[in-house]
């Protein structure tokens, strides 16, 4: 059969697309094609996660690079017979900046994708990652041939170690020395571990390396493997990823049958194998030692370190632990050079990092930076800025053991050092975008709560320490804070950071100590004045009518779920406080040509308390009601 | 499936390569068949069909192959423009 195929369309099936229907708009869009007579002209490709997951389902479609976002079934056919027929790109289909009105047809012009620079998520979107010649096709598994014809495992540690990469999953560690300290022990076997135990809310960068590309993990671990002389690899994946662990097996099924896994690998005496350990999704077990006593088949609680795991690991056995986009930055290191790599990014941190970008953004999704780079450019130009022109409030780095950093370092560029001077850390990339309406308090009280409900317990400083932090916080945006609480959260915190063994208490404390530090104005709102400043705390706030924009039209009525707001038609309207829940429909339901329904807080809400016993008494509705009739 | 040495890895690359080439962008020039229903009506369907077969006969994988709407001058369709990279474009016509 002739060679036919003149367009791609390279359809993301990341989780985010898939869960919005990726594989439907595939089967649609293979039907379609049939129904055109362009099945071989046109092939249909199912790739990882593309990224840009605020516009999923996807699809770029190639040589072209067009991009079409938001796609639903029903788009298909005429998408199908005006582009792939008529070859007339669809501008509806096509992304609109925000507060825009001309699409972007091209991938290549879309602000989100030109500040970023791909090193680990090269391949994303551009290979199938269910088919391993597609890897190979992009240079796939050549620095483990590299590696192994032409170098001494020494030289790979030295290299890694020239390189300056440093771990990705959180503390920063130089991976060169983790792996040179682990090659230098005498003890064997020695394992390899790479860490996909992925807990915080909202970052999901391991997840995606995995879907879109998890040949360059393999070959990375079969590299880490050689340097530290381990021929026993296992992939620690937490069994909420059930397409990252599928496509995982499919990846290690294929690499073993190509001999690029288990013995004799490429013909030389090397052999290494690879064992997925699914784990069940406890936050501490990205802890290293909680991690190895999980695939040891004991409770994952930490140890105290040293030894370190690259002295007495798994087993009792010297072993090396690297999160997976560590893992998969090695294969390029080693195939491009220690100088190339080393000359991207800042002075203490070298490459790029992923991030995942959530939270009040215009575009979410995952995107590839250099080190360096600043937190303004992120939001603003790769983020697109604010939704609905909203004002920038923080940015919360490194998940719920990271920090809040205030607009006033929107400008500090991001790397390992300064946001930790900032009171953050890189942590494994989550970066969680809050805009004027969020409530600090509220945000301090909701990572708590989560690291709470992790903390495995061991240490007292960690258990009951998070208990006290959340039992203040809790006081606090009830509106029962008292003198001293801010003091005393300082304090508590320093303790429960200094006191914890792992990471997850000593980091714990952050986010309480972050927002005290850059908006302790708004904890003595809370307390002192009963106010929240952002809206959001419930007992702090109410909700009232305006009489002088409420027209009467019934409709907060009949939304209220408790029967709330009394009123007639062309009547004033009035909420009953003792029945409100808080809940906030009337808001949405109120015309917004109308919006006559306040949130209000603080010495506001006397006010209002006074304009209502006004309203009802009787001289004044003689004078006003009916309202505006 | 016998073990790969490190030659028949390269020579997979190479295979898988021509494979992706159309992922790759590496294109010295274009070309474009006008189909809008003018171009369509006038037999542009059967020019894309020889000019695909032309383009595997060949192993033609640097010139991008692309169509496009109507270029509006219809009475002369079917037409296709050739674009090479640092040369002026060439359109053809019928």
């Amino acid at each position: 059969m002739a060679e036919k195929k003149r367009i791609e369309l390279m359809v993301c099936t990341g989780t985010g697309c898939f869960a919005g229907g990726a594989y439907q708009i595939i089967d649609e869009l293979k039907k379609e094609l049939e129904l055109f007579g362009l099945k071989e002209e046109v092939t249909v490709v199912a790739t990882g996660c593309n990224g840009f997951c605020g516009q999923g389902p996807l699809m770029v479609v190639l040589p072209d690079n067009i991009f079409y976002g938001w796609l639903e079934t029903k788009d298909i056919h005429h998408l199908v017979e005006e582009h792939f027929l008529k070859g007339r790109p669809v501008k509806k289909l096509m992304f609109i900046p925000p507060e825009q009105k001309e699409p972007l047809p091209l991938i290549s012009d879309i602000p989100f994708f030109k500040k970023q620079l791909l090193i680990v998520l090269r391949n994303k979107g551009i290979i199938d990652p269910e088919k391993i010649t597609d890897y190979i096709a992009r240079d796939g598994y050549l620095a483990i041939s590299k590696v192994l014809s032409s170098m001494n495992p020494i030289d790979v540690v030295n290299e890694i170690l020239k390189s300056g990469l440093r771990g990705r999953g959180g503390a920063g560690f130089p991976t060169g020395r983790k792996w040179q300290v682990a090659s230098q022990q005498s003890k064997s076997p020695k394992y390899l571990i790479a860490n996909c135990d992925e807990g915080d809310p909202g970052a999901y960068m391991d997840r995606s390396v995995l879907e879109s590309d998890p040949h360059s993990v393999i070959e990375g671990m079969t590299i880490a493997g050689y340097a530290i002389g381990s021929t026993n690899g296992f992939i620690y994946v937490r069994t909420e990823y059930p397409l990252a662990i599928k496509r995982m097996r499919i990846a290690i099924e294929q690499a073993q049958e190509y001999g690029l896994l288990g013995k004799n690998i490429l013909g030389t005496n090397f052999n290494f194998e690879i064992e997925i350990r699914e784990g069940s999704g406890a936050f501490v077990c990205g802890e290293e030692t909680s991690l190895i006593h999980s695939i040891e088949g004991n409770i994952p609680e930490p140890r105290q370190r040293p030894p370190f795991p690259a002295q007495e690991g798994l087993w009792g056995c010297p072993t090396v632990i690297n999160n997976v986009e560590t893992l998969a930055n090695v294969p390029v290191i080693i195939s491009r050079g220690a100088d190339w790599f080393s000359n991207i990014g800042t002075e203490t941190s070298k490459g790029t990092k992923i991030f995942s970008l959530v939270g009040k953004i215009n575009n979410t999704g995952l995107i590839e930076v250099p080190m360096g780079i600043t937190l303004r450019e992120v939001v603003y130009e790769i983020g697109g800025g604010i939704p609905k022109d909203k004002k920038f409030k923080a940015v919360q780095t490194g998940g719920p053991s990271g920090g809040c950093i205030p607009a006033e370092l929107l400008d500090s560029p991001i790397d390992f050092e300064s946001l930790q001077k900032a009171g953050s850390m890189m942590g494994s990339g989550g970066m969680i975008v809050m805009d004027e309406d969020t409530c600090v308090v509220d945000v301090a009280k909701f990572f708590i709560q989560f690291t709470n409900d992790e903390s495995c317990g061991k240490c007292v400083s960690c258990r009951d320490g998070s208990d006290a932090l959340l039992e203040v916080l809790t006081r606090i945006s009830n509106g029962e804070g008292m003198d001293g609480d801010v003091e005393f959260l300082t304090e508590l915190a320093e303790s429960v950071k200094d006191a914890s063994m792992c990471g997850l208490g000593q980091t714990l404390p952050n986010p309480v100590l972050s927002t005290i530090r850059y908006f302790k104005e708004e904890y003595e709102a809370h307390i002192k004045e009963k106010r929240c400043p952002a809206l959001v705390c419930r007992n702090l706030i109410e909700y009232y009518i305006d009489p002088n924009k409420c027209v009467g039209c019934l409709l907060c009525i009949k939304t209220c779920p408790t029967e709330a707001i009394k009123g007639e038609s062309k009547h004033i309207h009035i909420i009953d406080q003792e029945k409100c829940s808080k809940c906030g429909q009337c808001m949405e339901v109120c015309p917004p040509k109308i919006s006559a329904i306040l949130k209000i807080t603080g010495k506001d809400i006397n006010n209002m308390v006074q304009l209502t016993e006004l309203i009802s008494c009787k001289e004044w509705k003689k004078e006003h009601e009916p309202a505006h009739s | 499936m016998p073990k790969l040495t490190i030659d028949d890895l390269k020579k997979i690359r190479d295979d898988s390569r021509k494979e992706l080439y159309l992922r790759e962008g590496n294109y010295r020039g274009k070309v474009i068949v006008h189909m809008g229903t003018c171009g369509i009506a006038a037999g542009a369907r059967e020019i894309v069909n020889a000019l695909l077969d032309e383009f595997d006969k060949r192993k033609l994988t640097d010139i991008m192959f692309t169509t496009s709407g109507c270029a509006g001058l219809c009475s002369e369709e079917p037409m296709i423009t050739v674009e090479i990279e640092g040369a002026a474009p060439v359109l053809y016509r019928e």
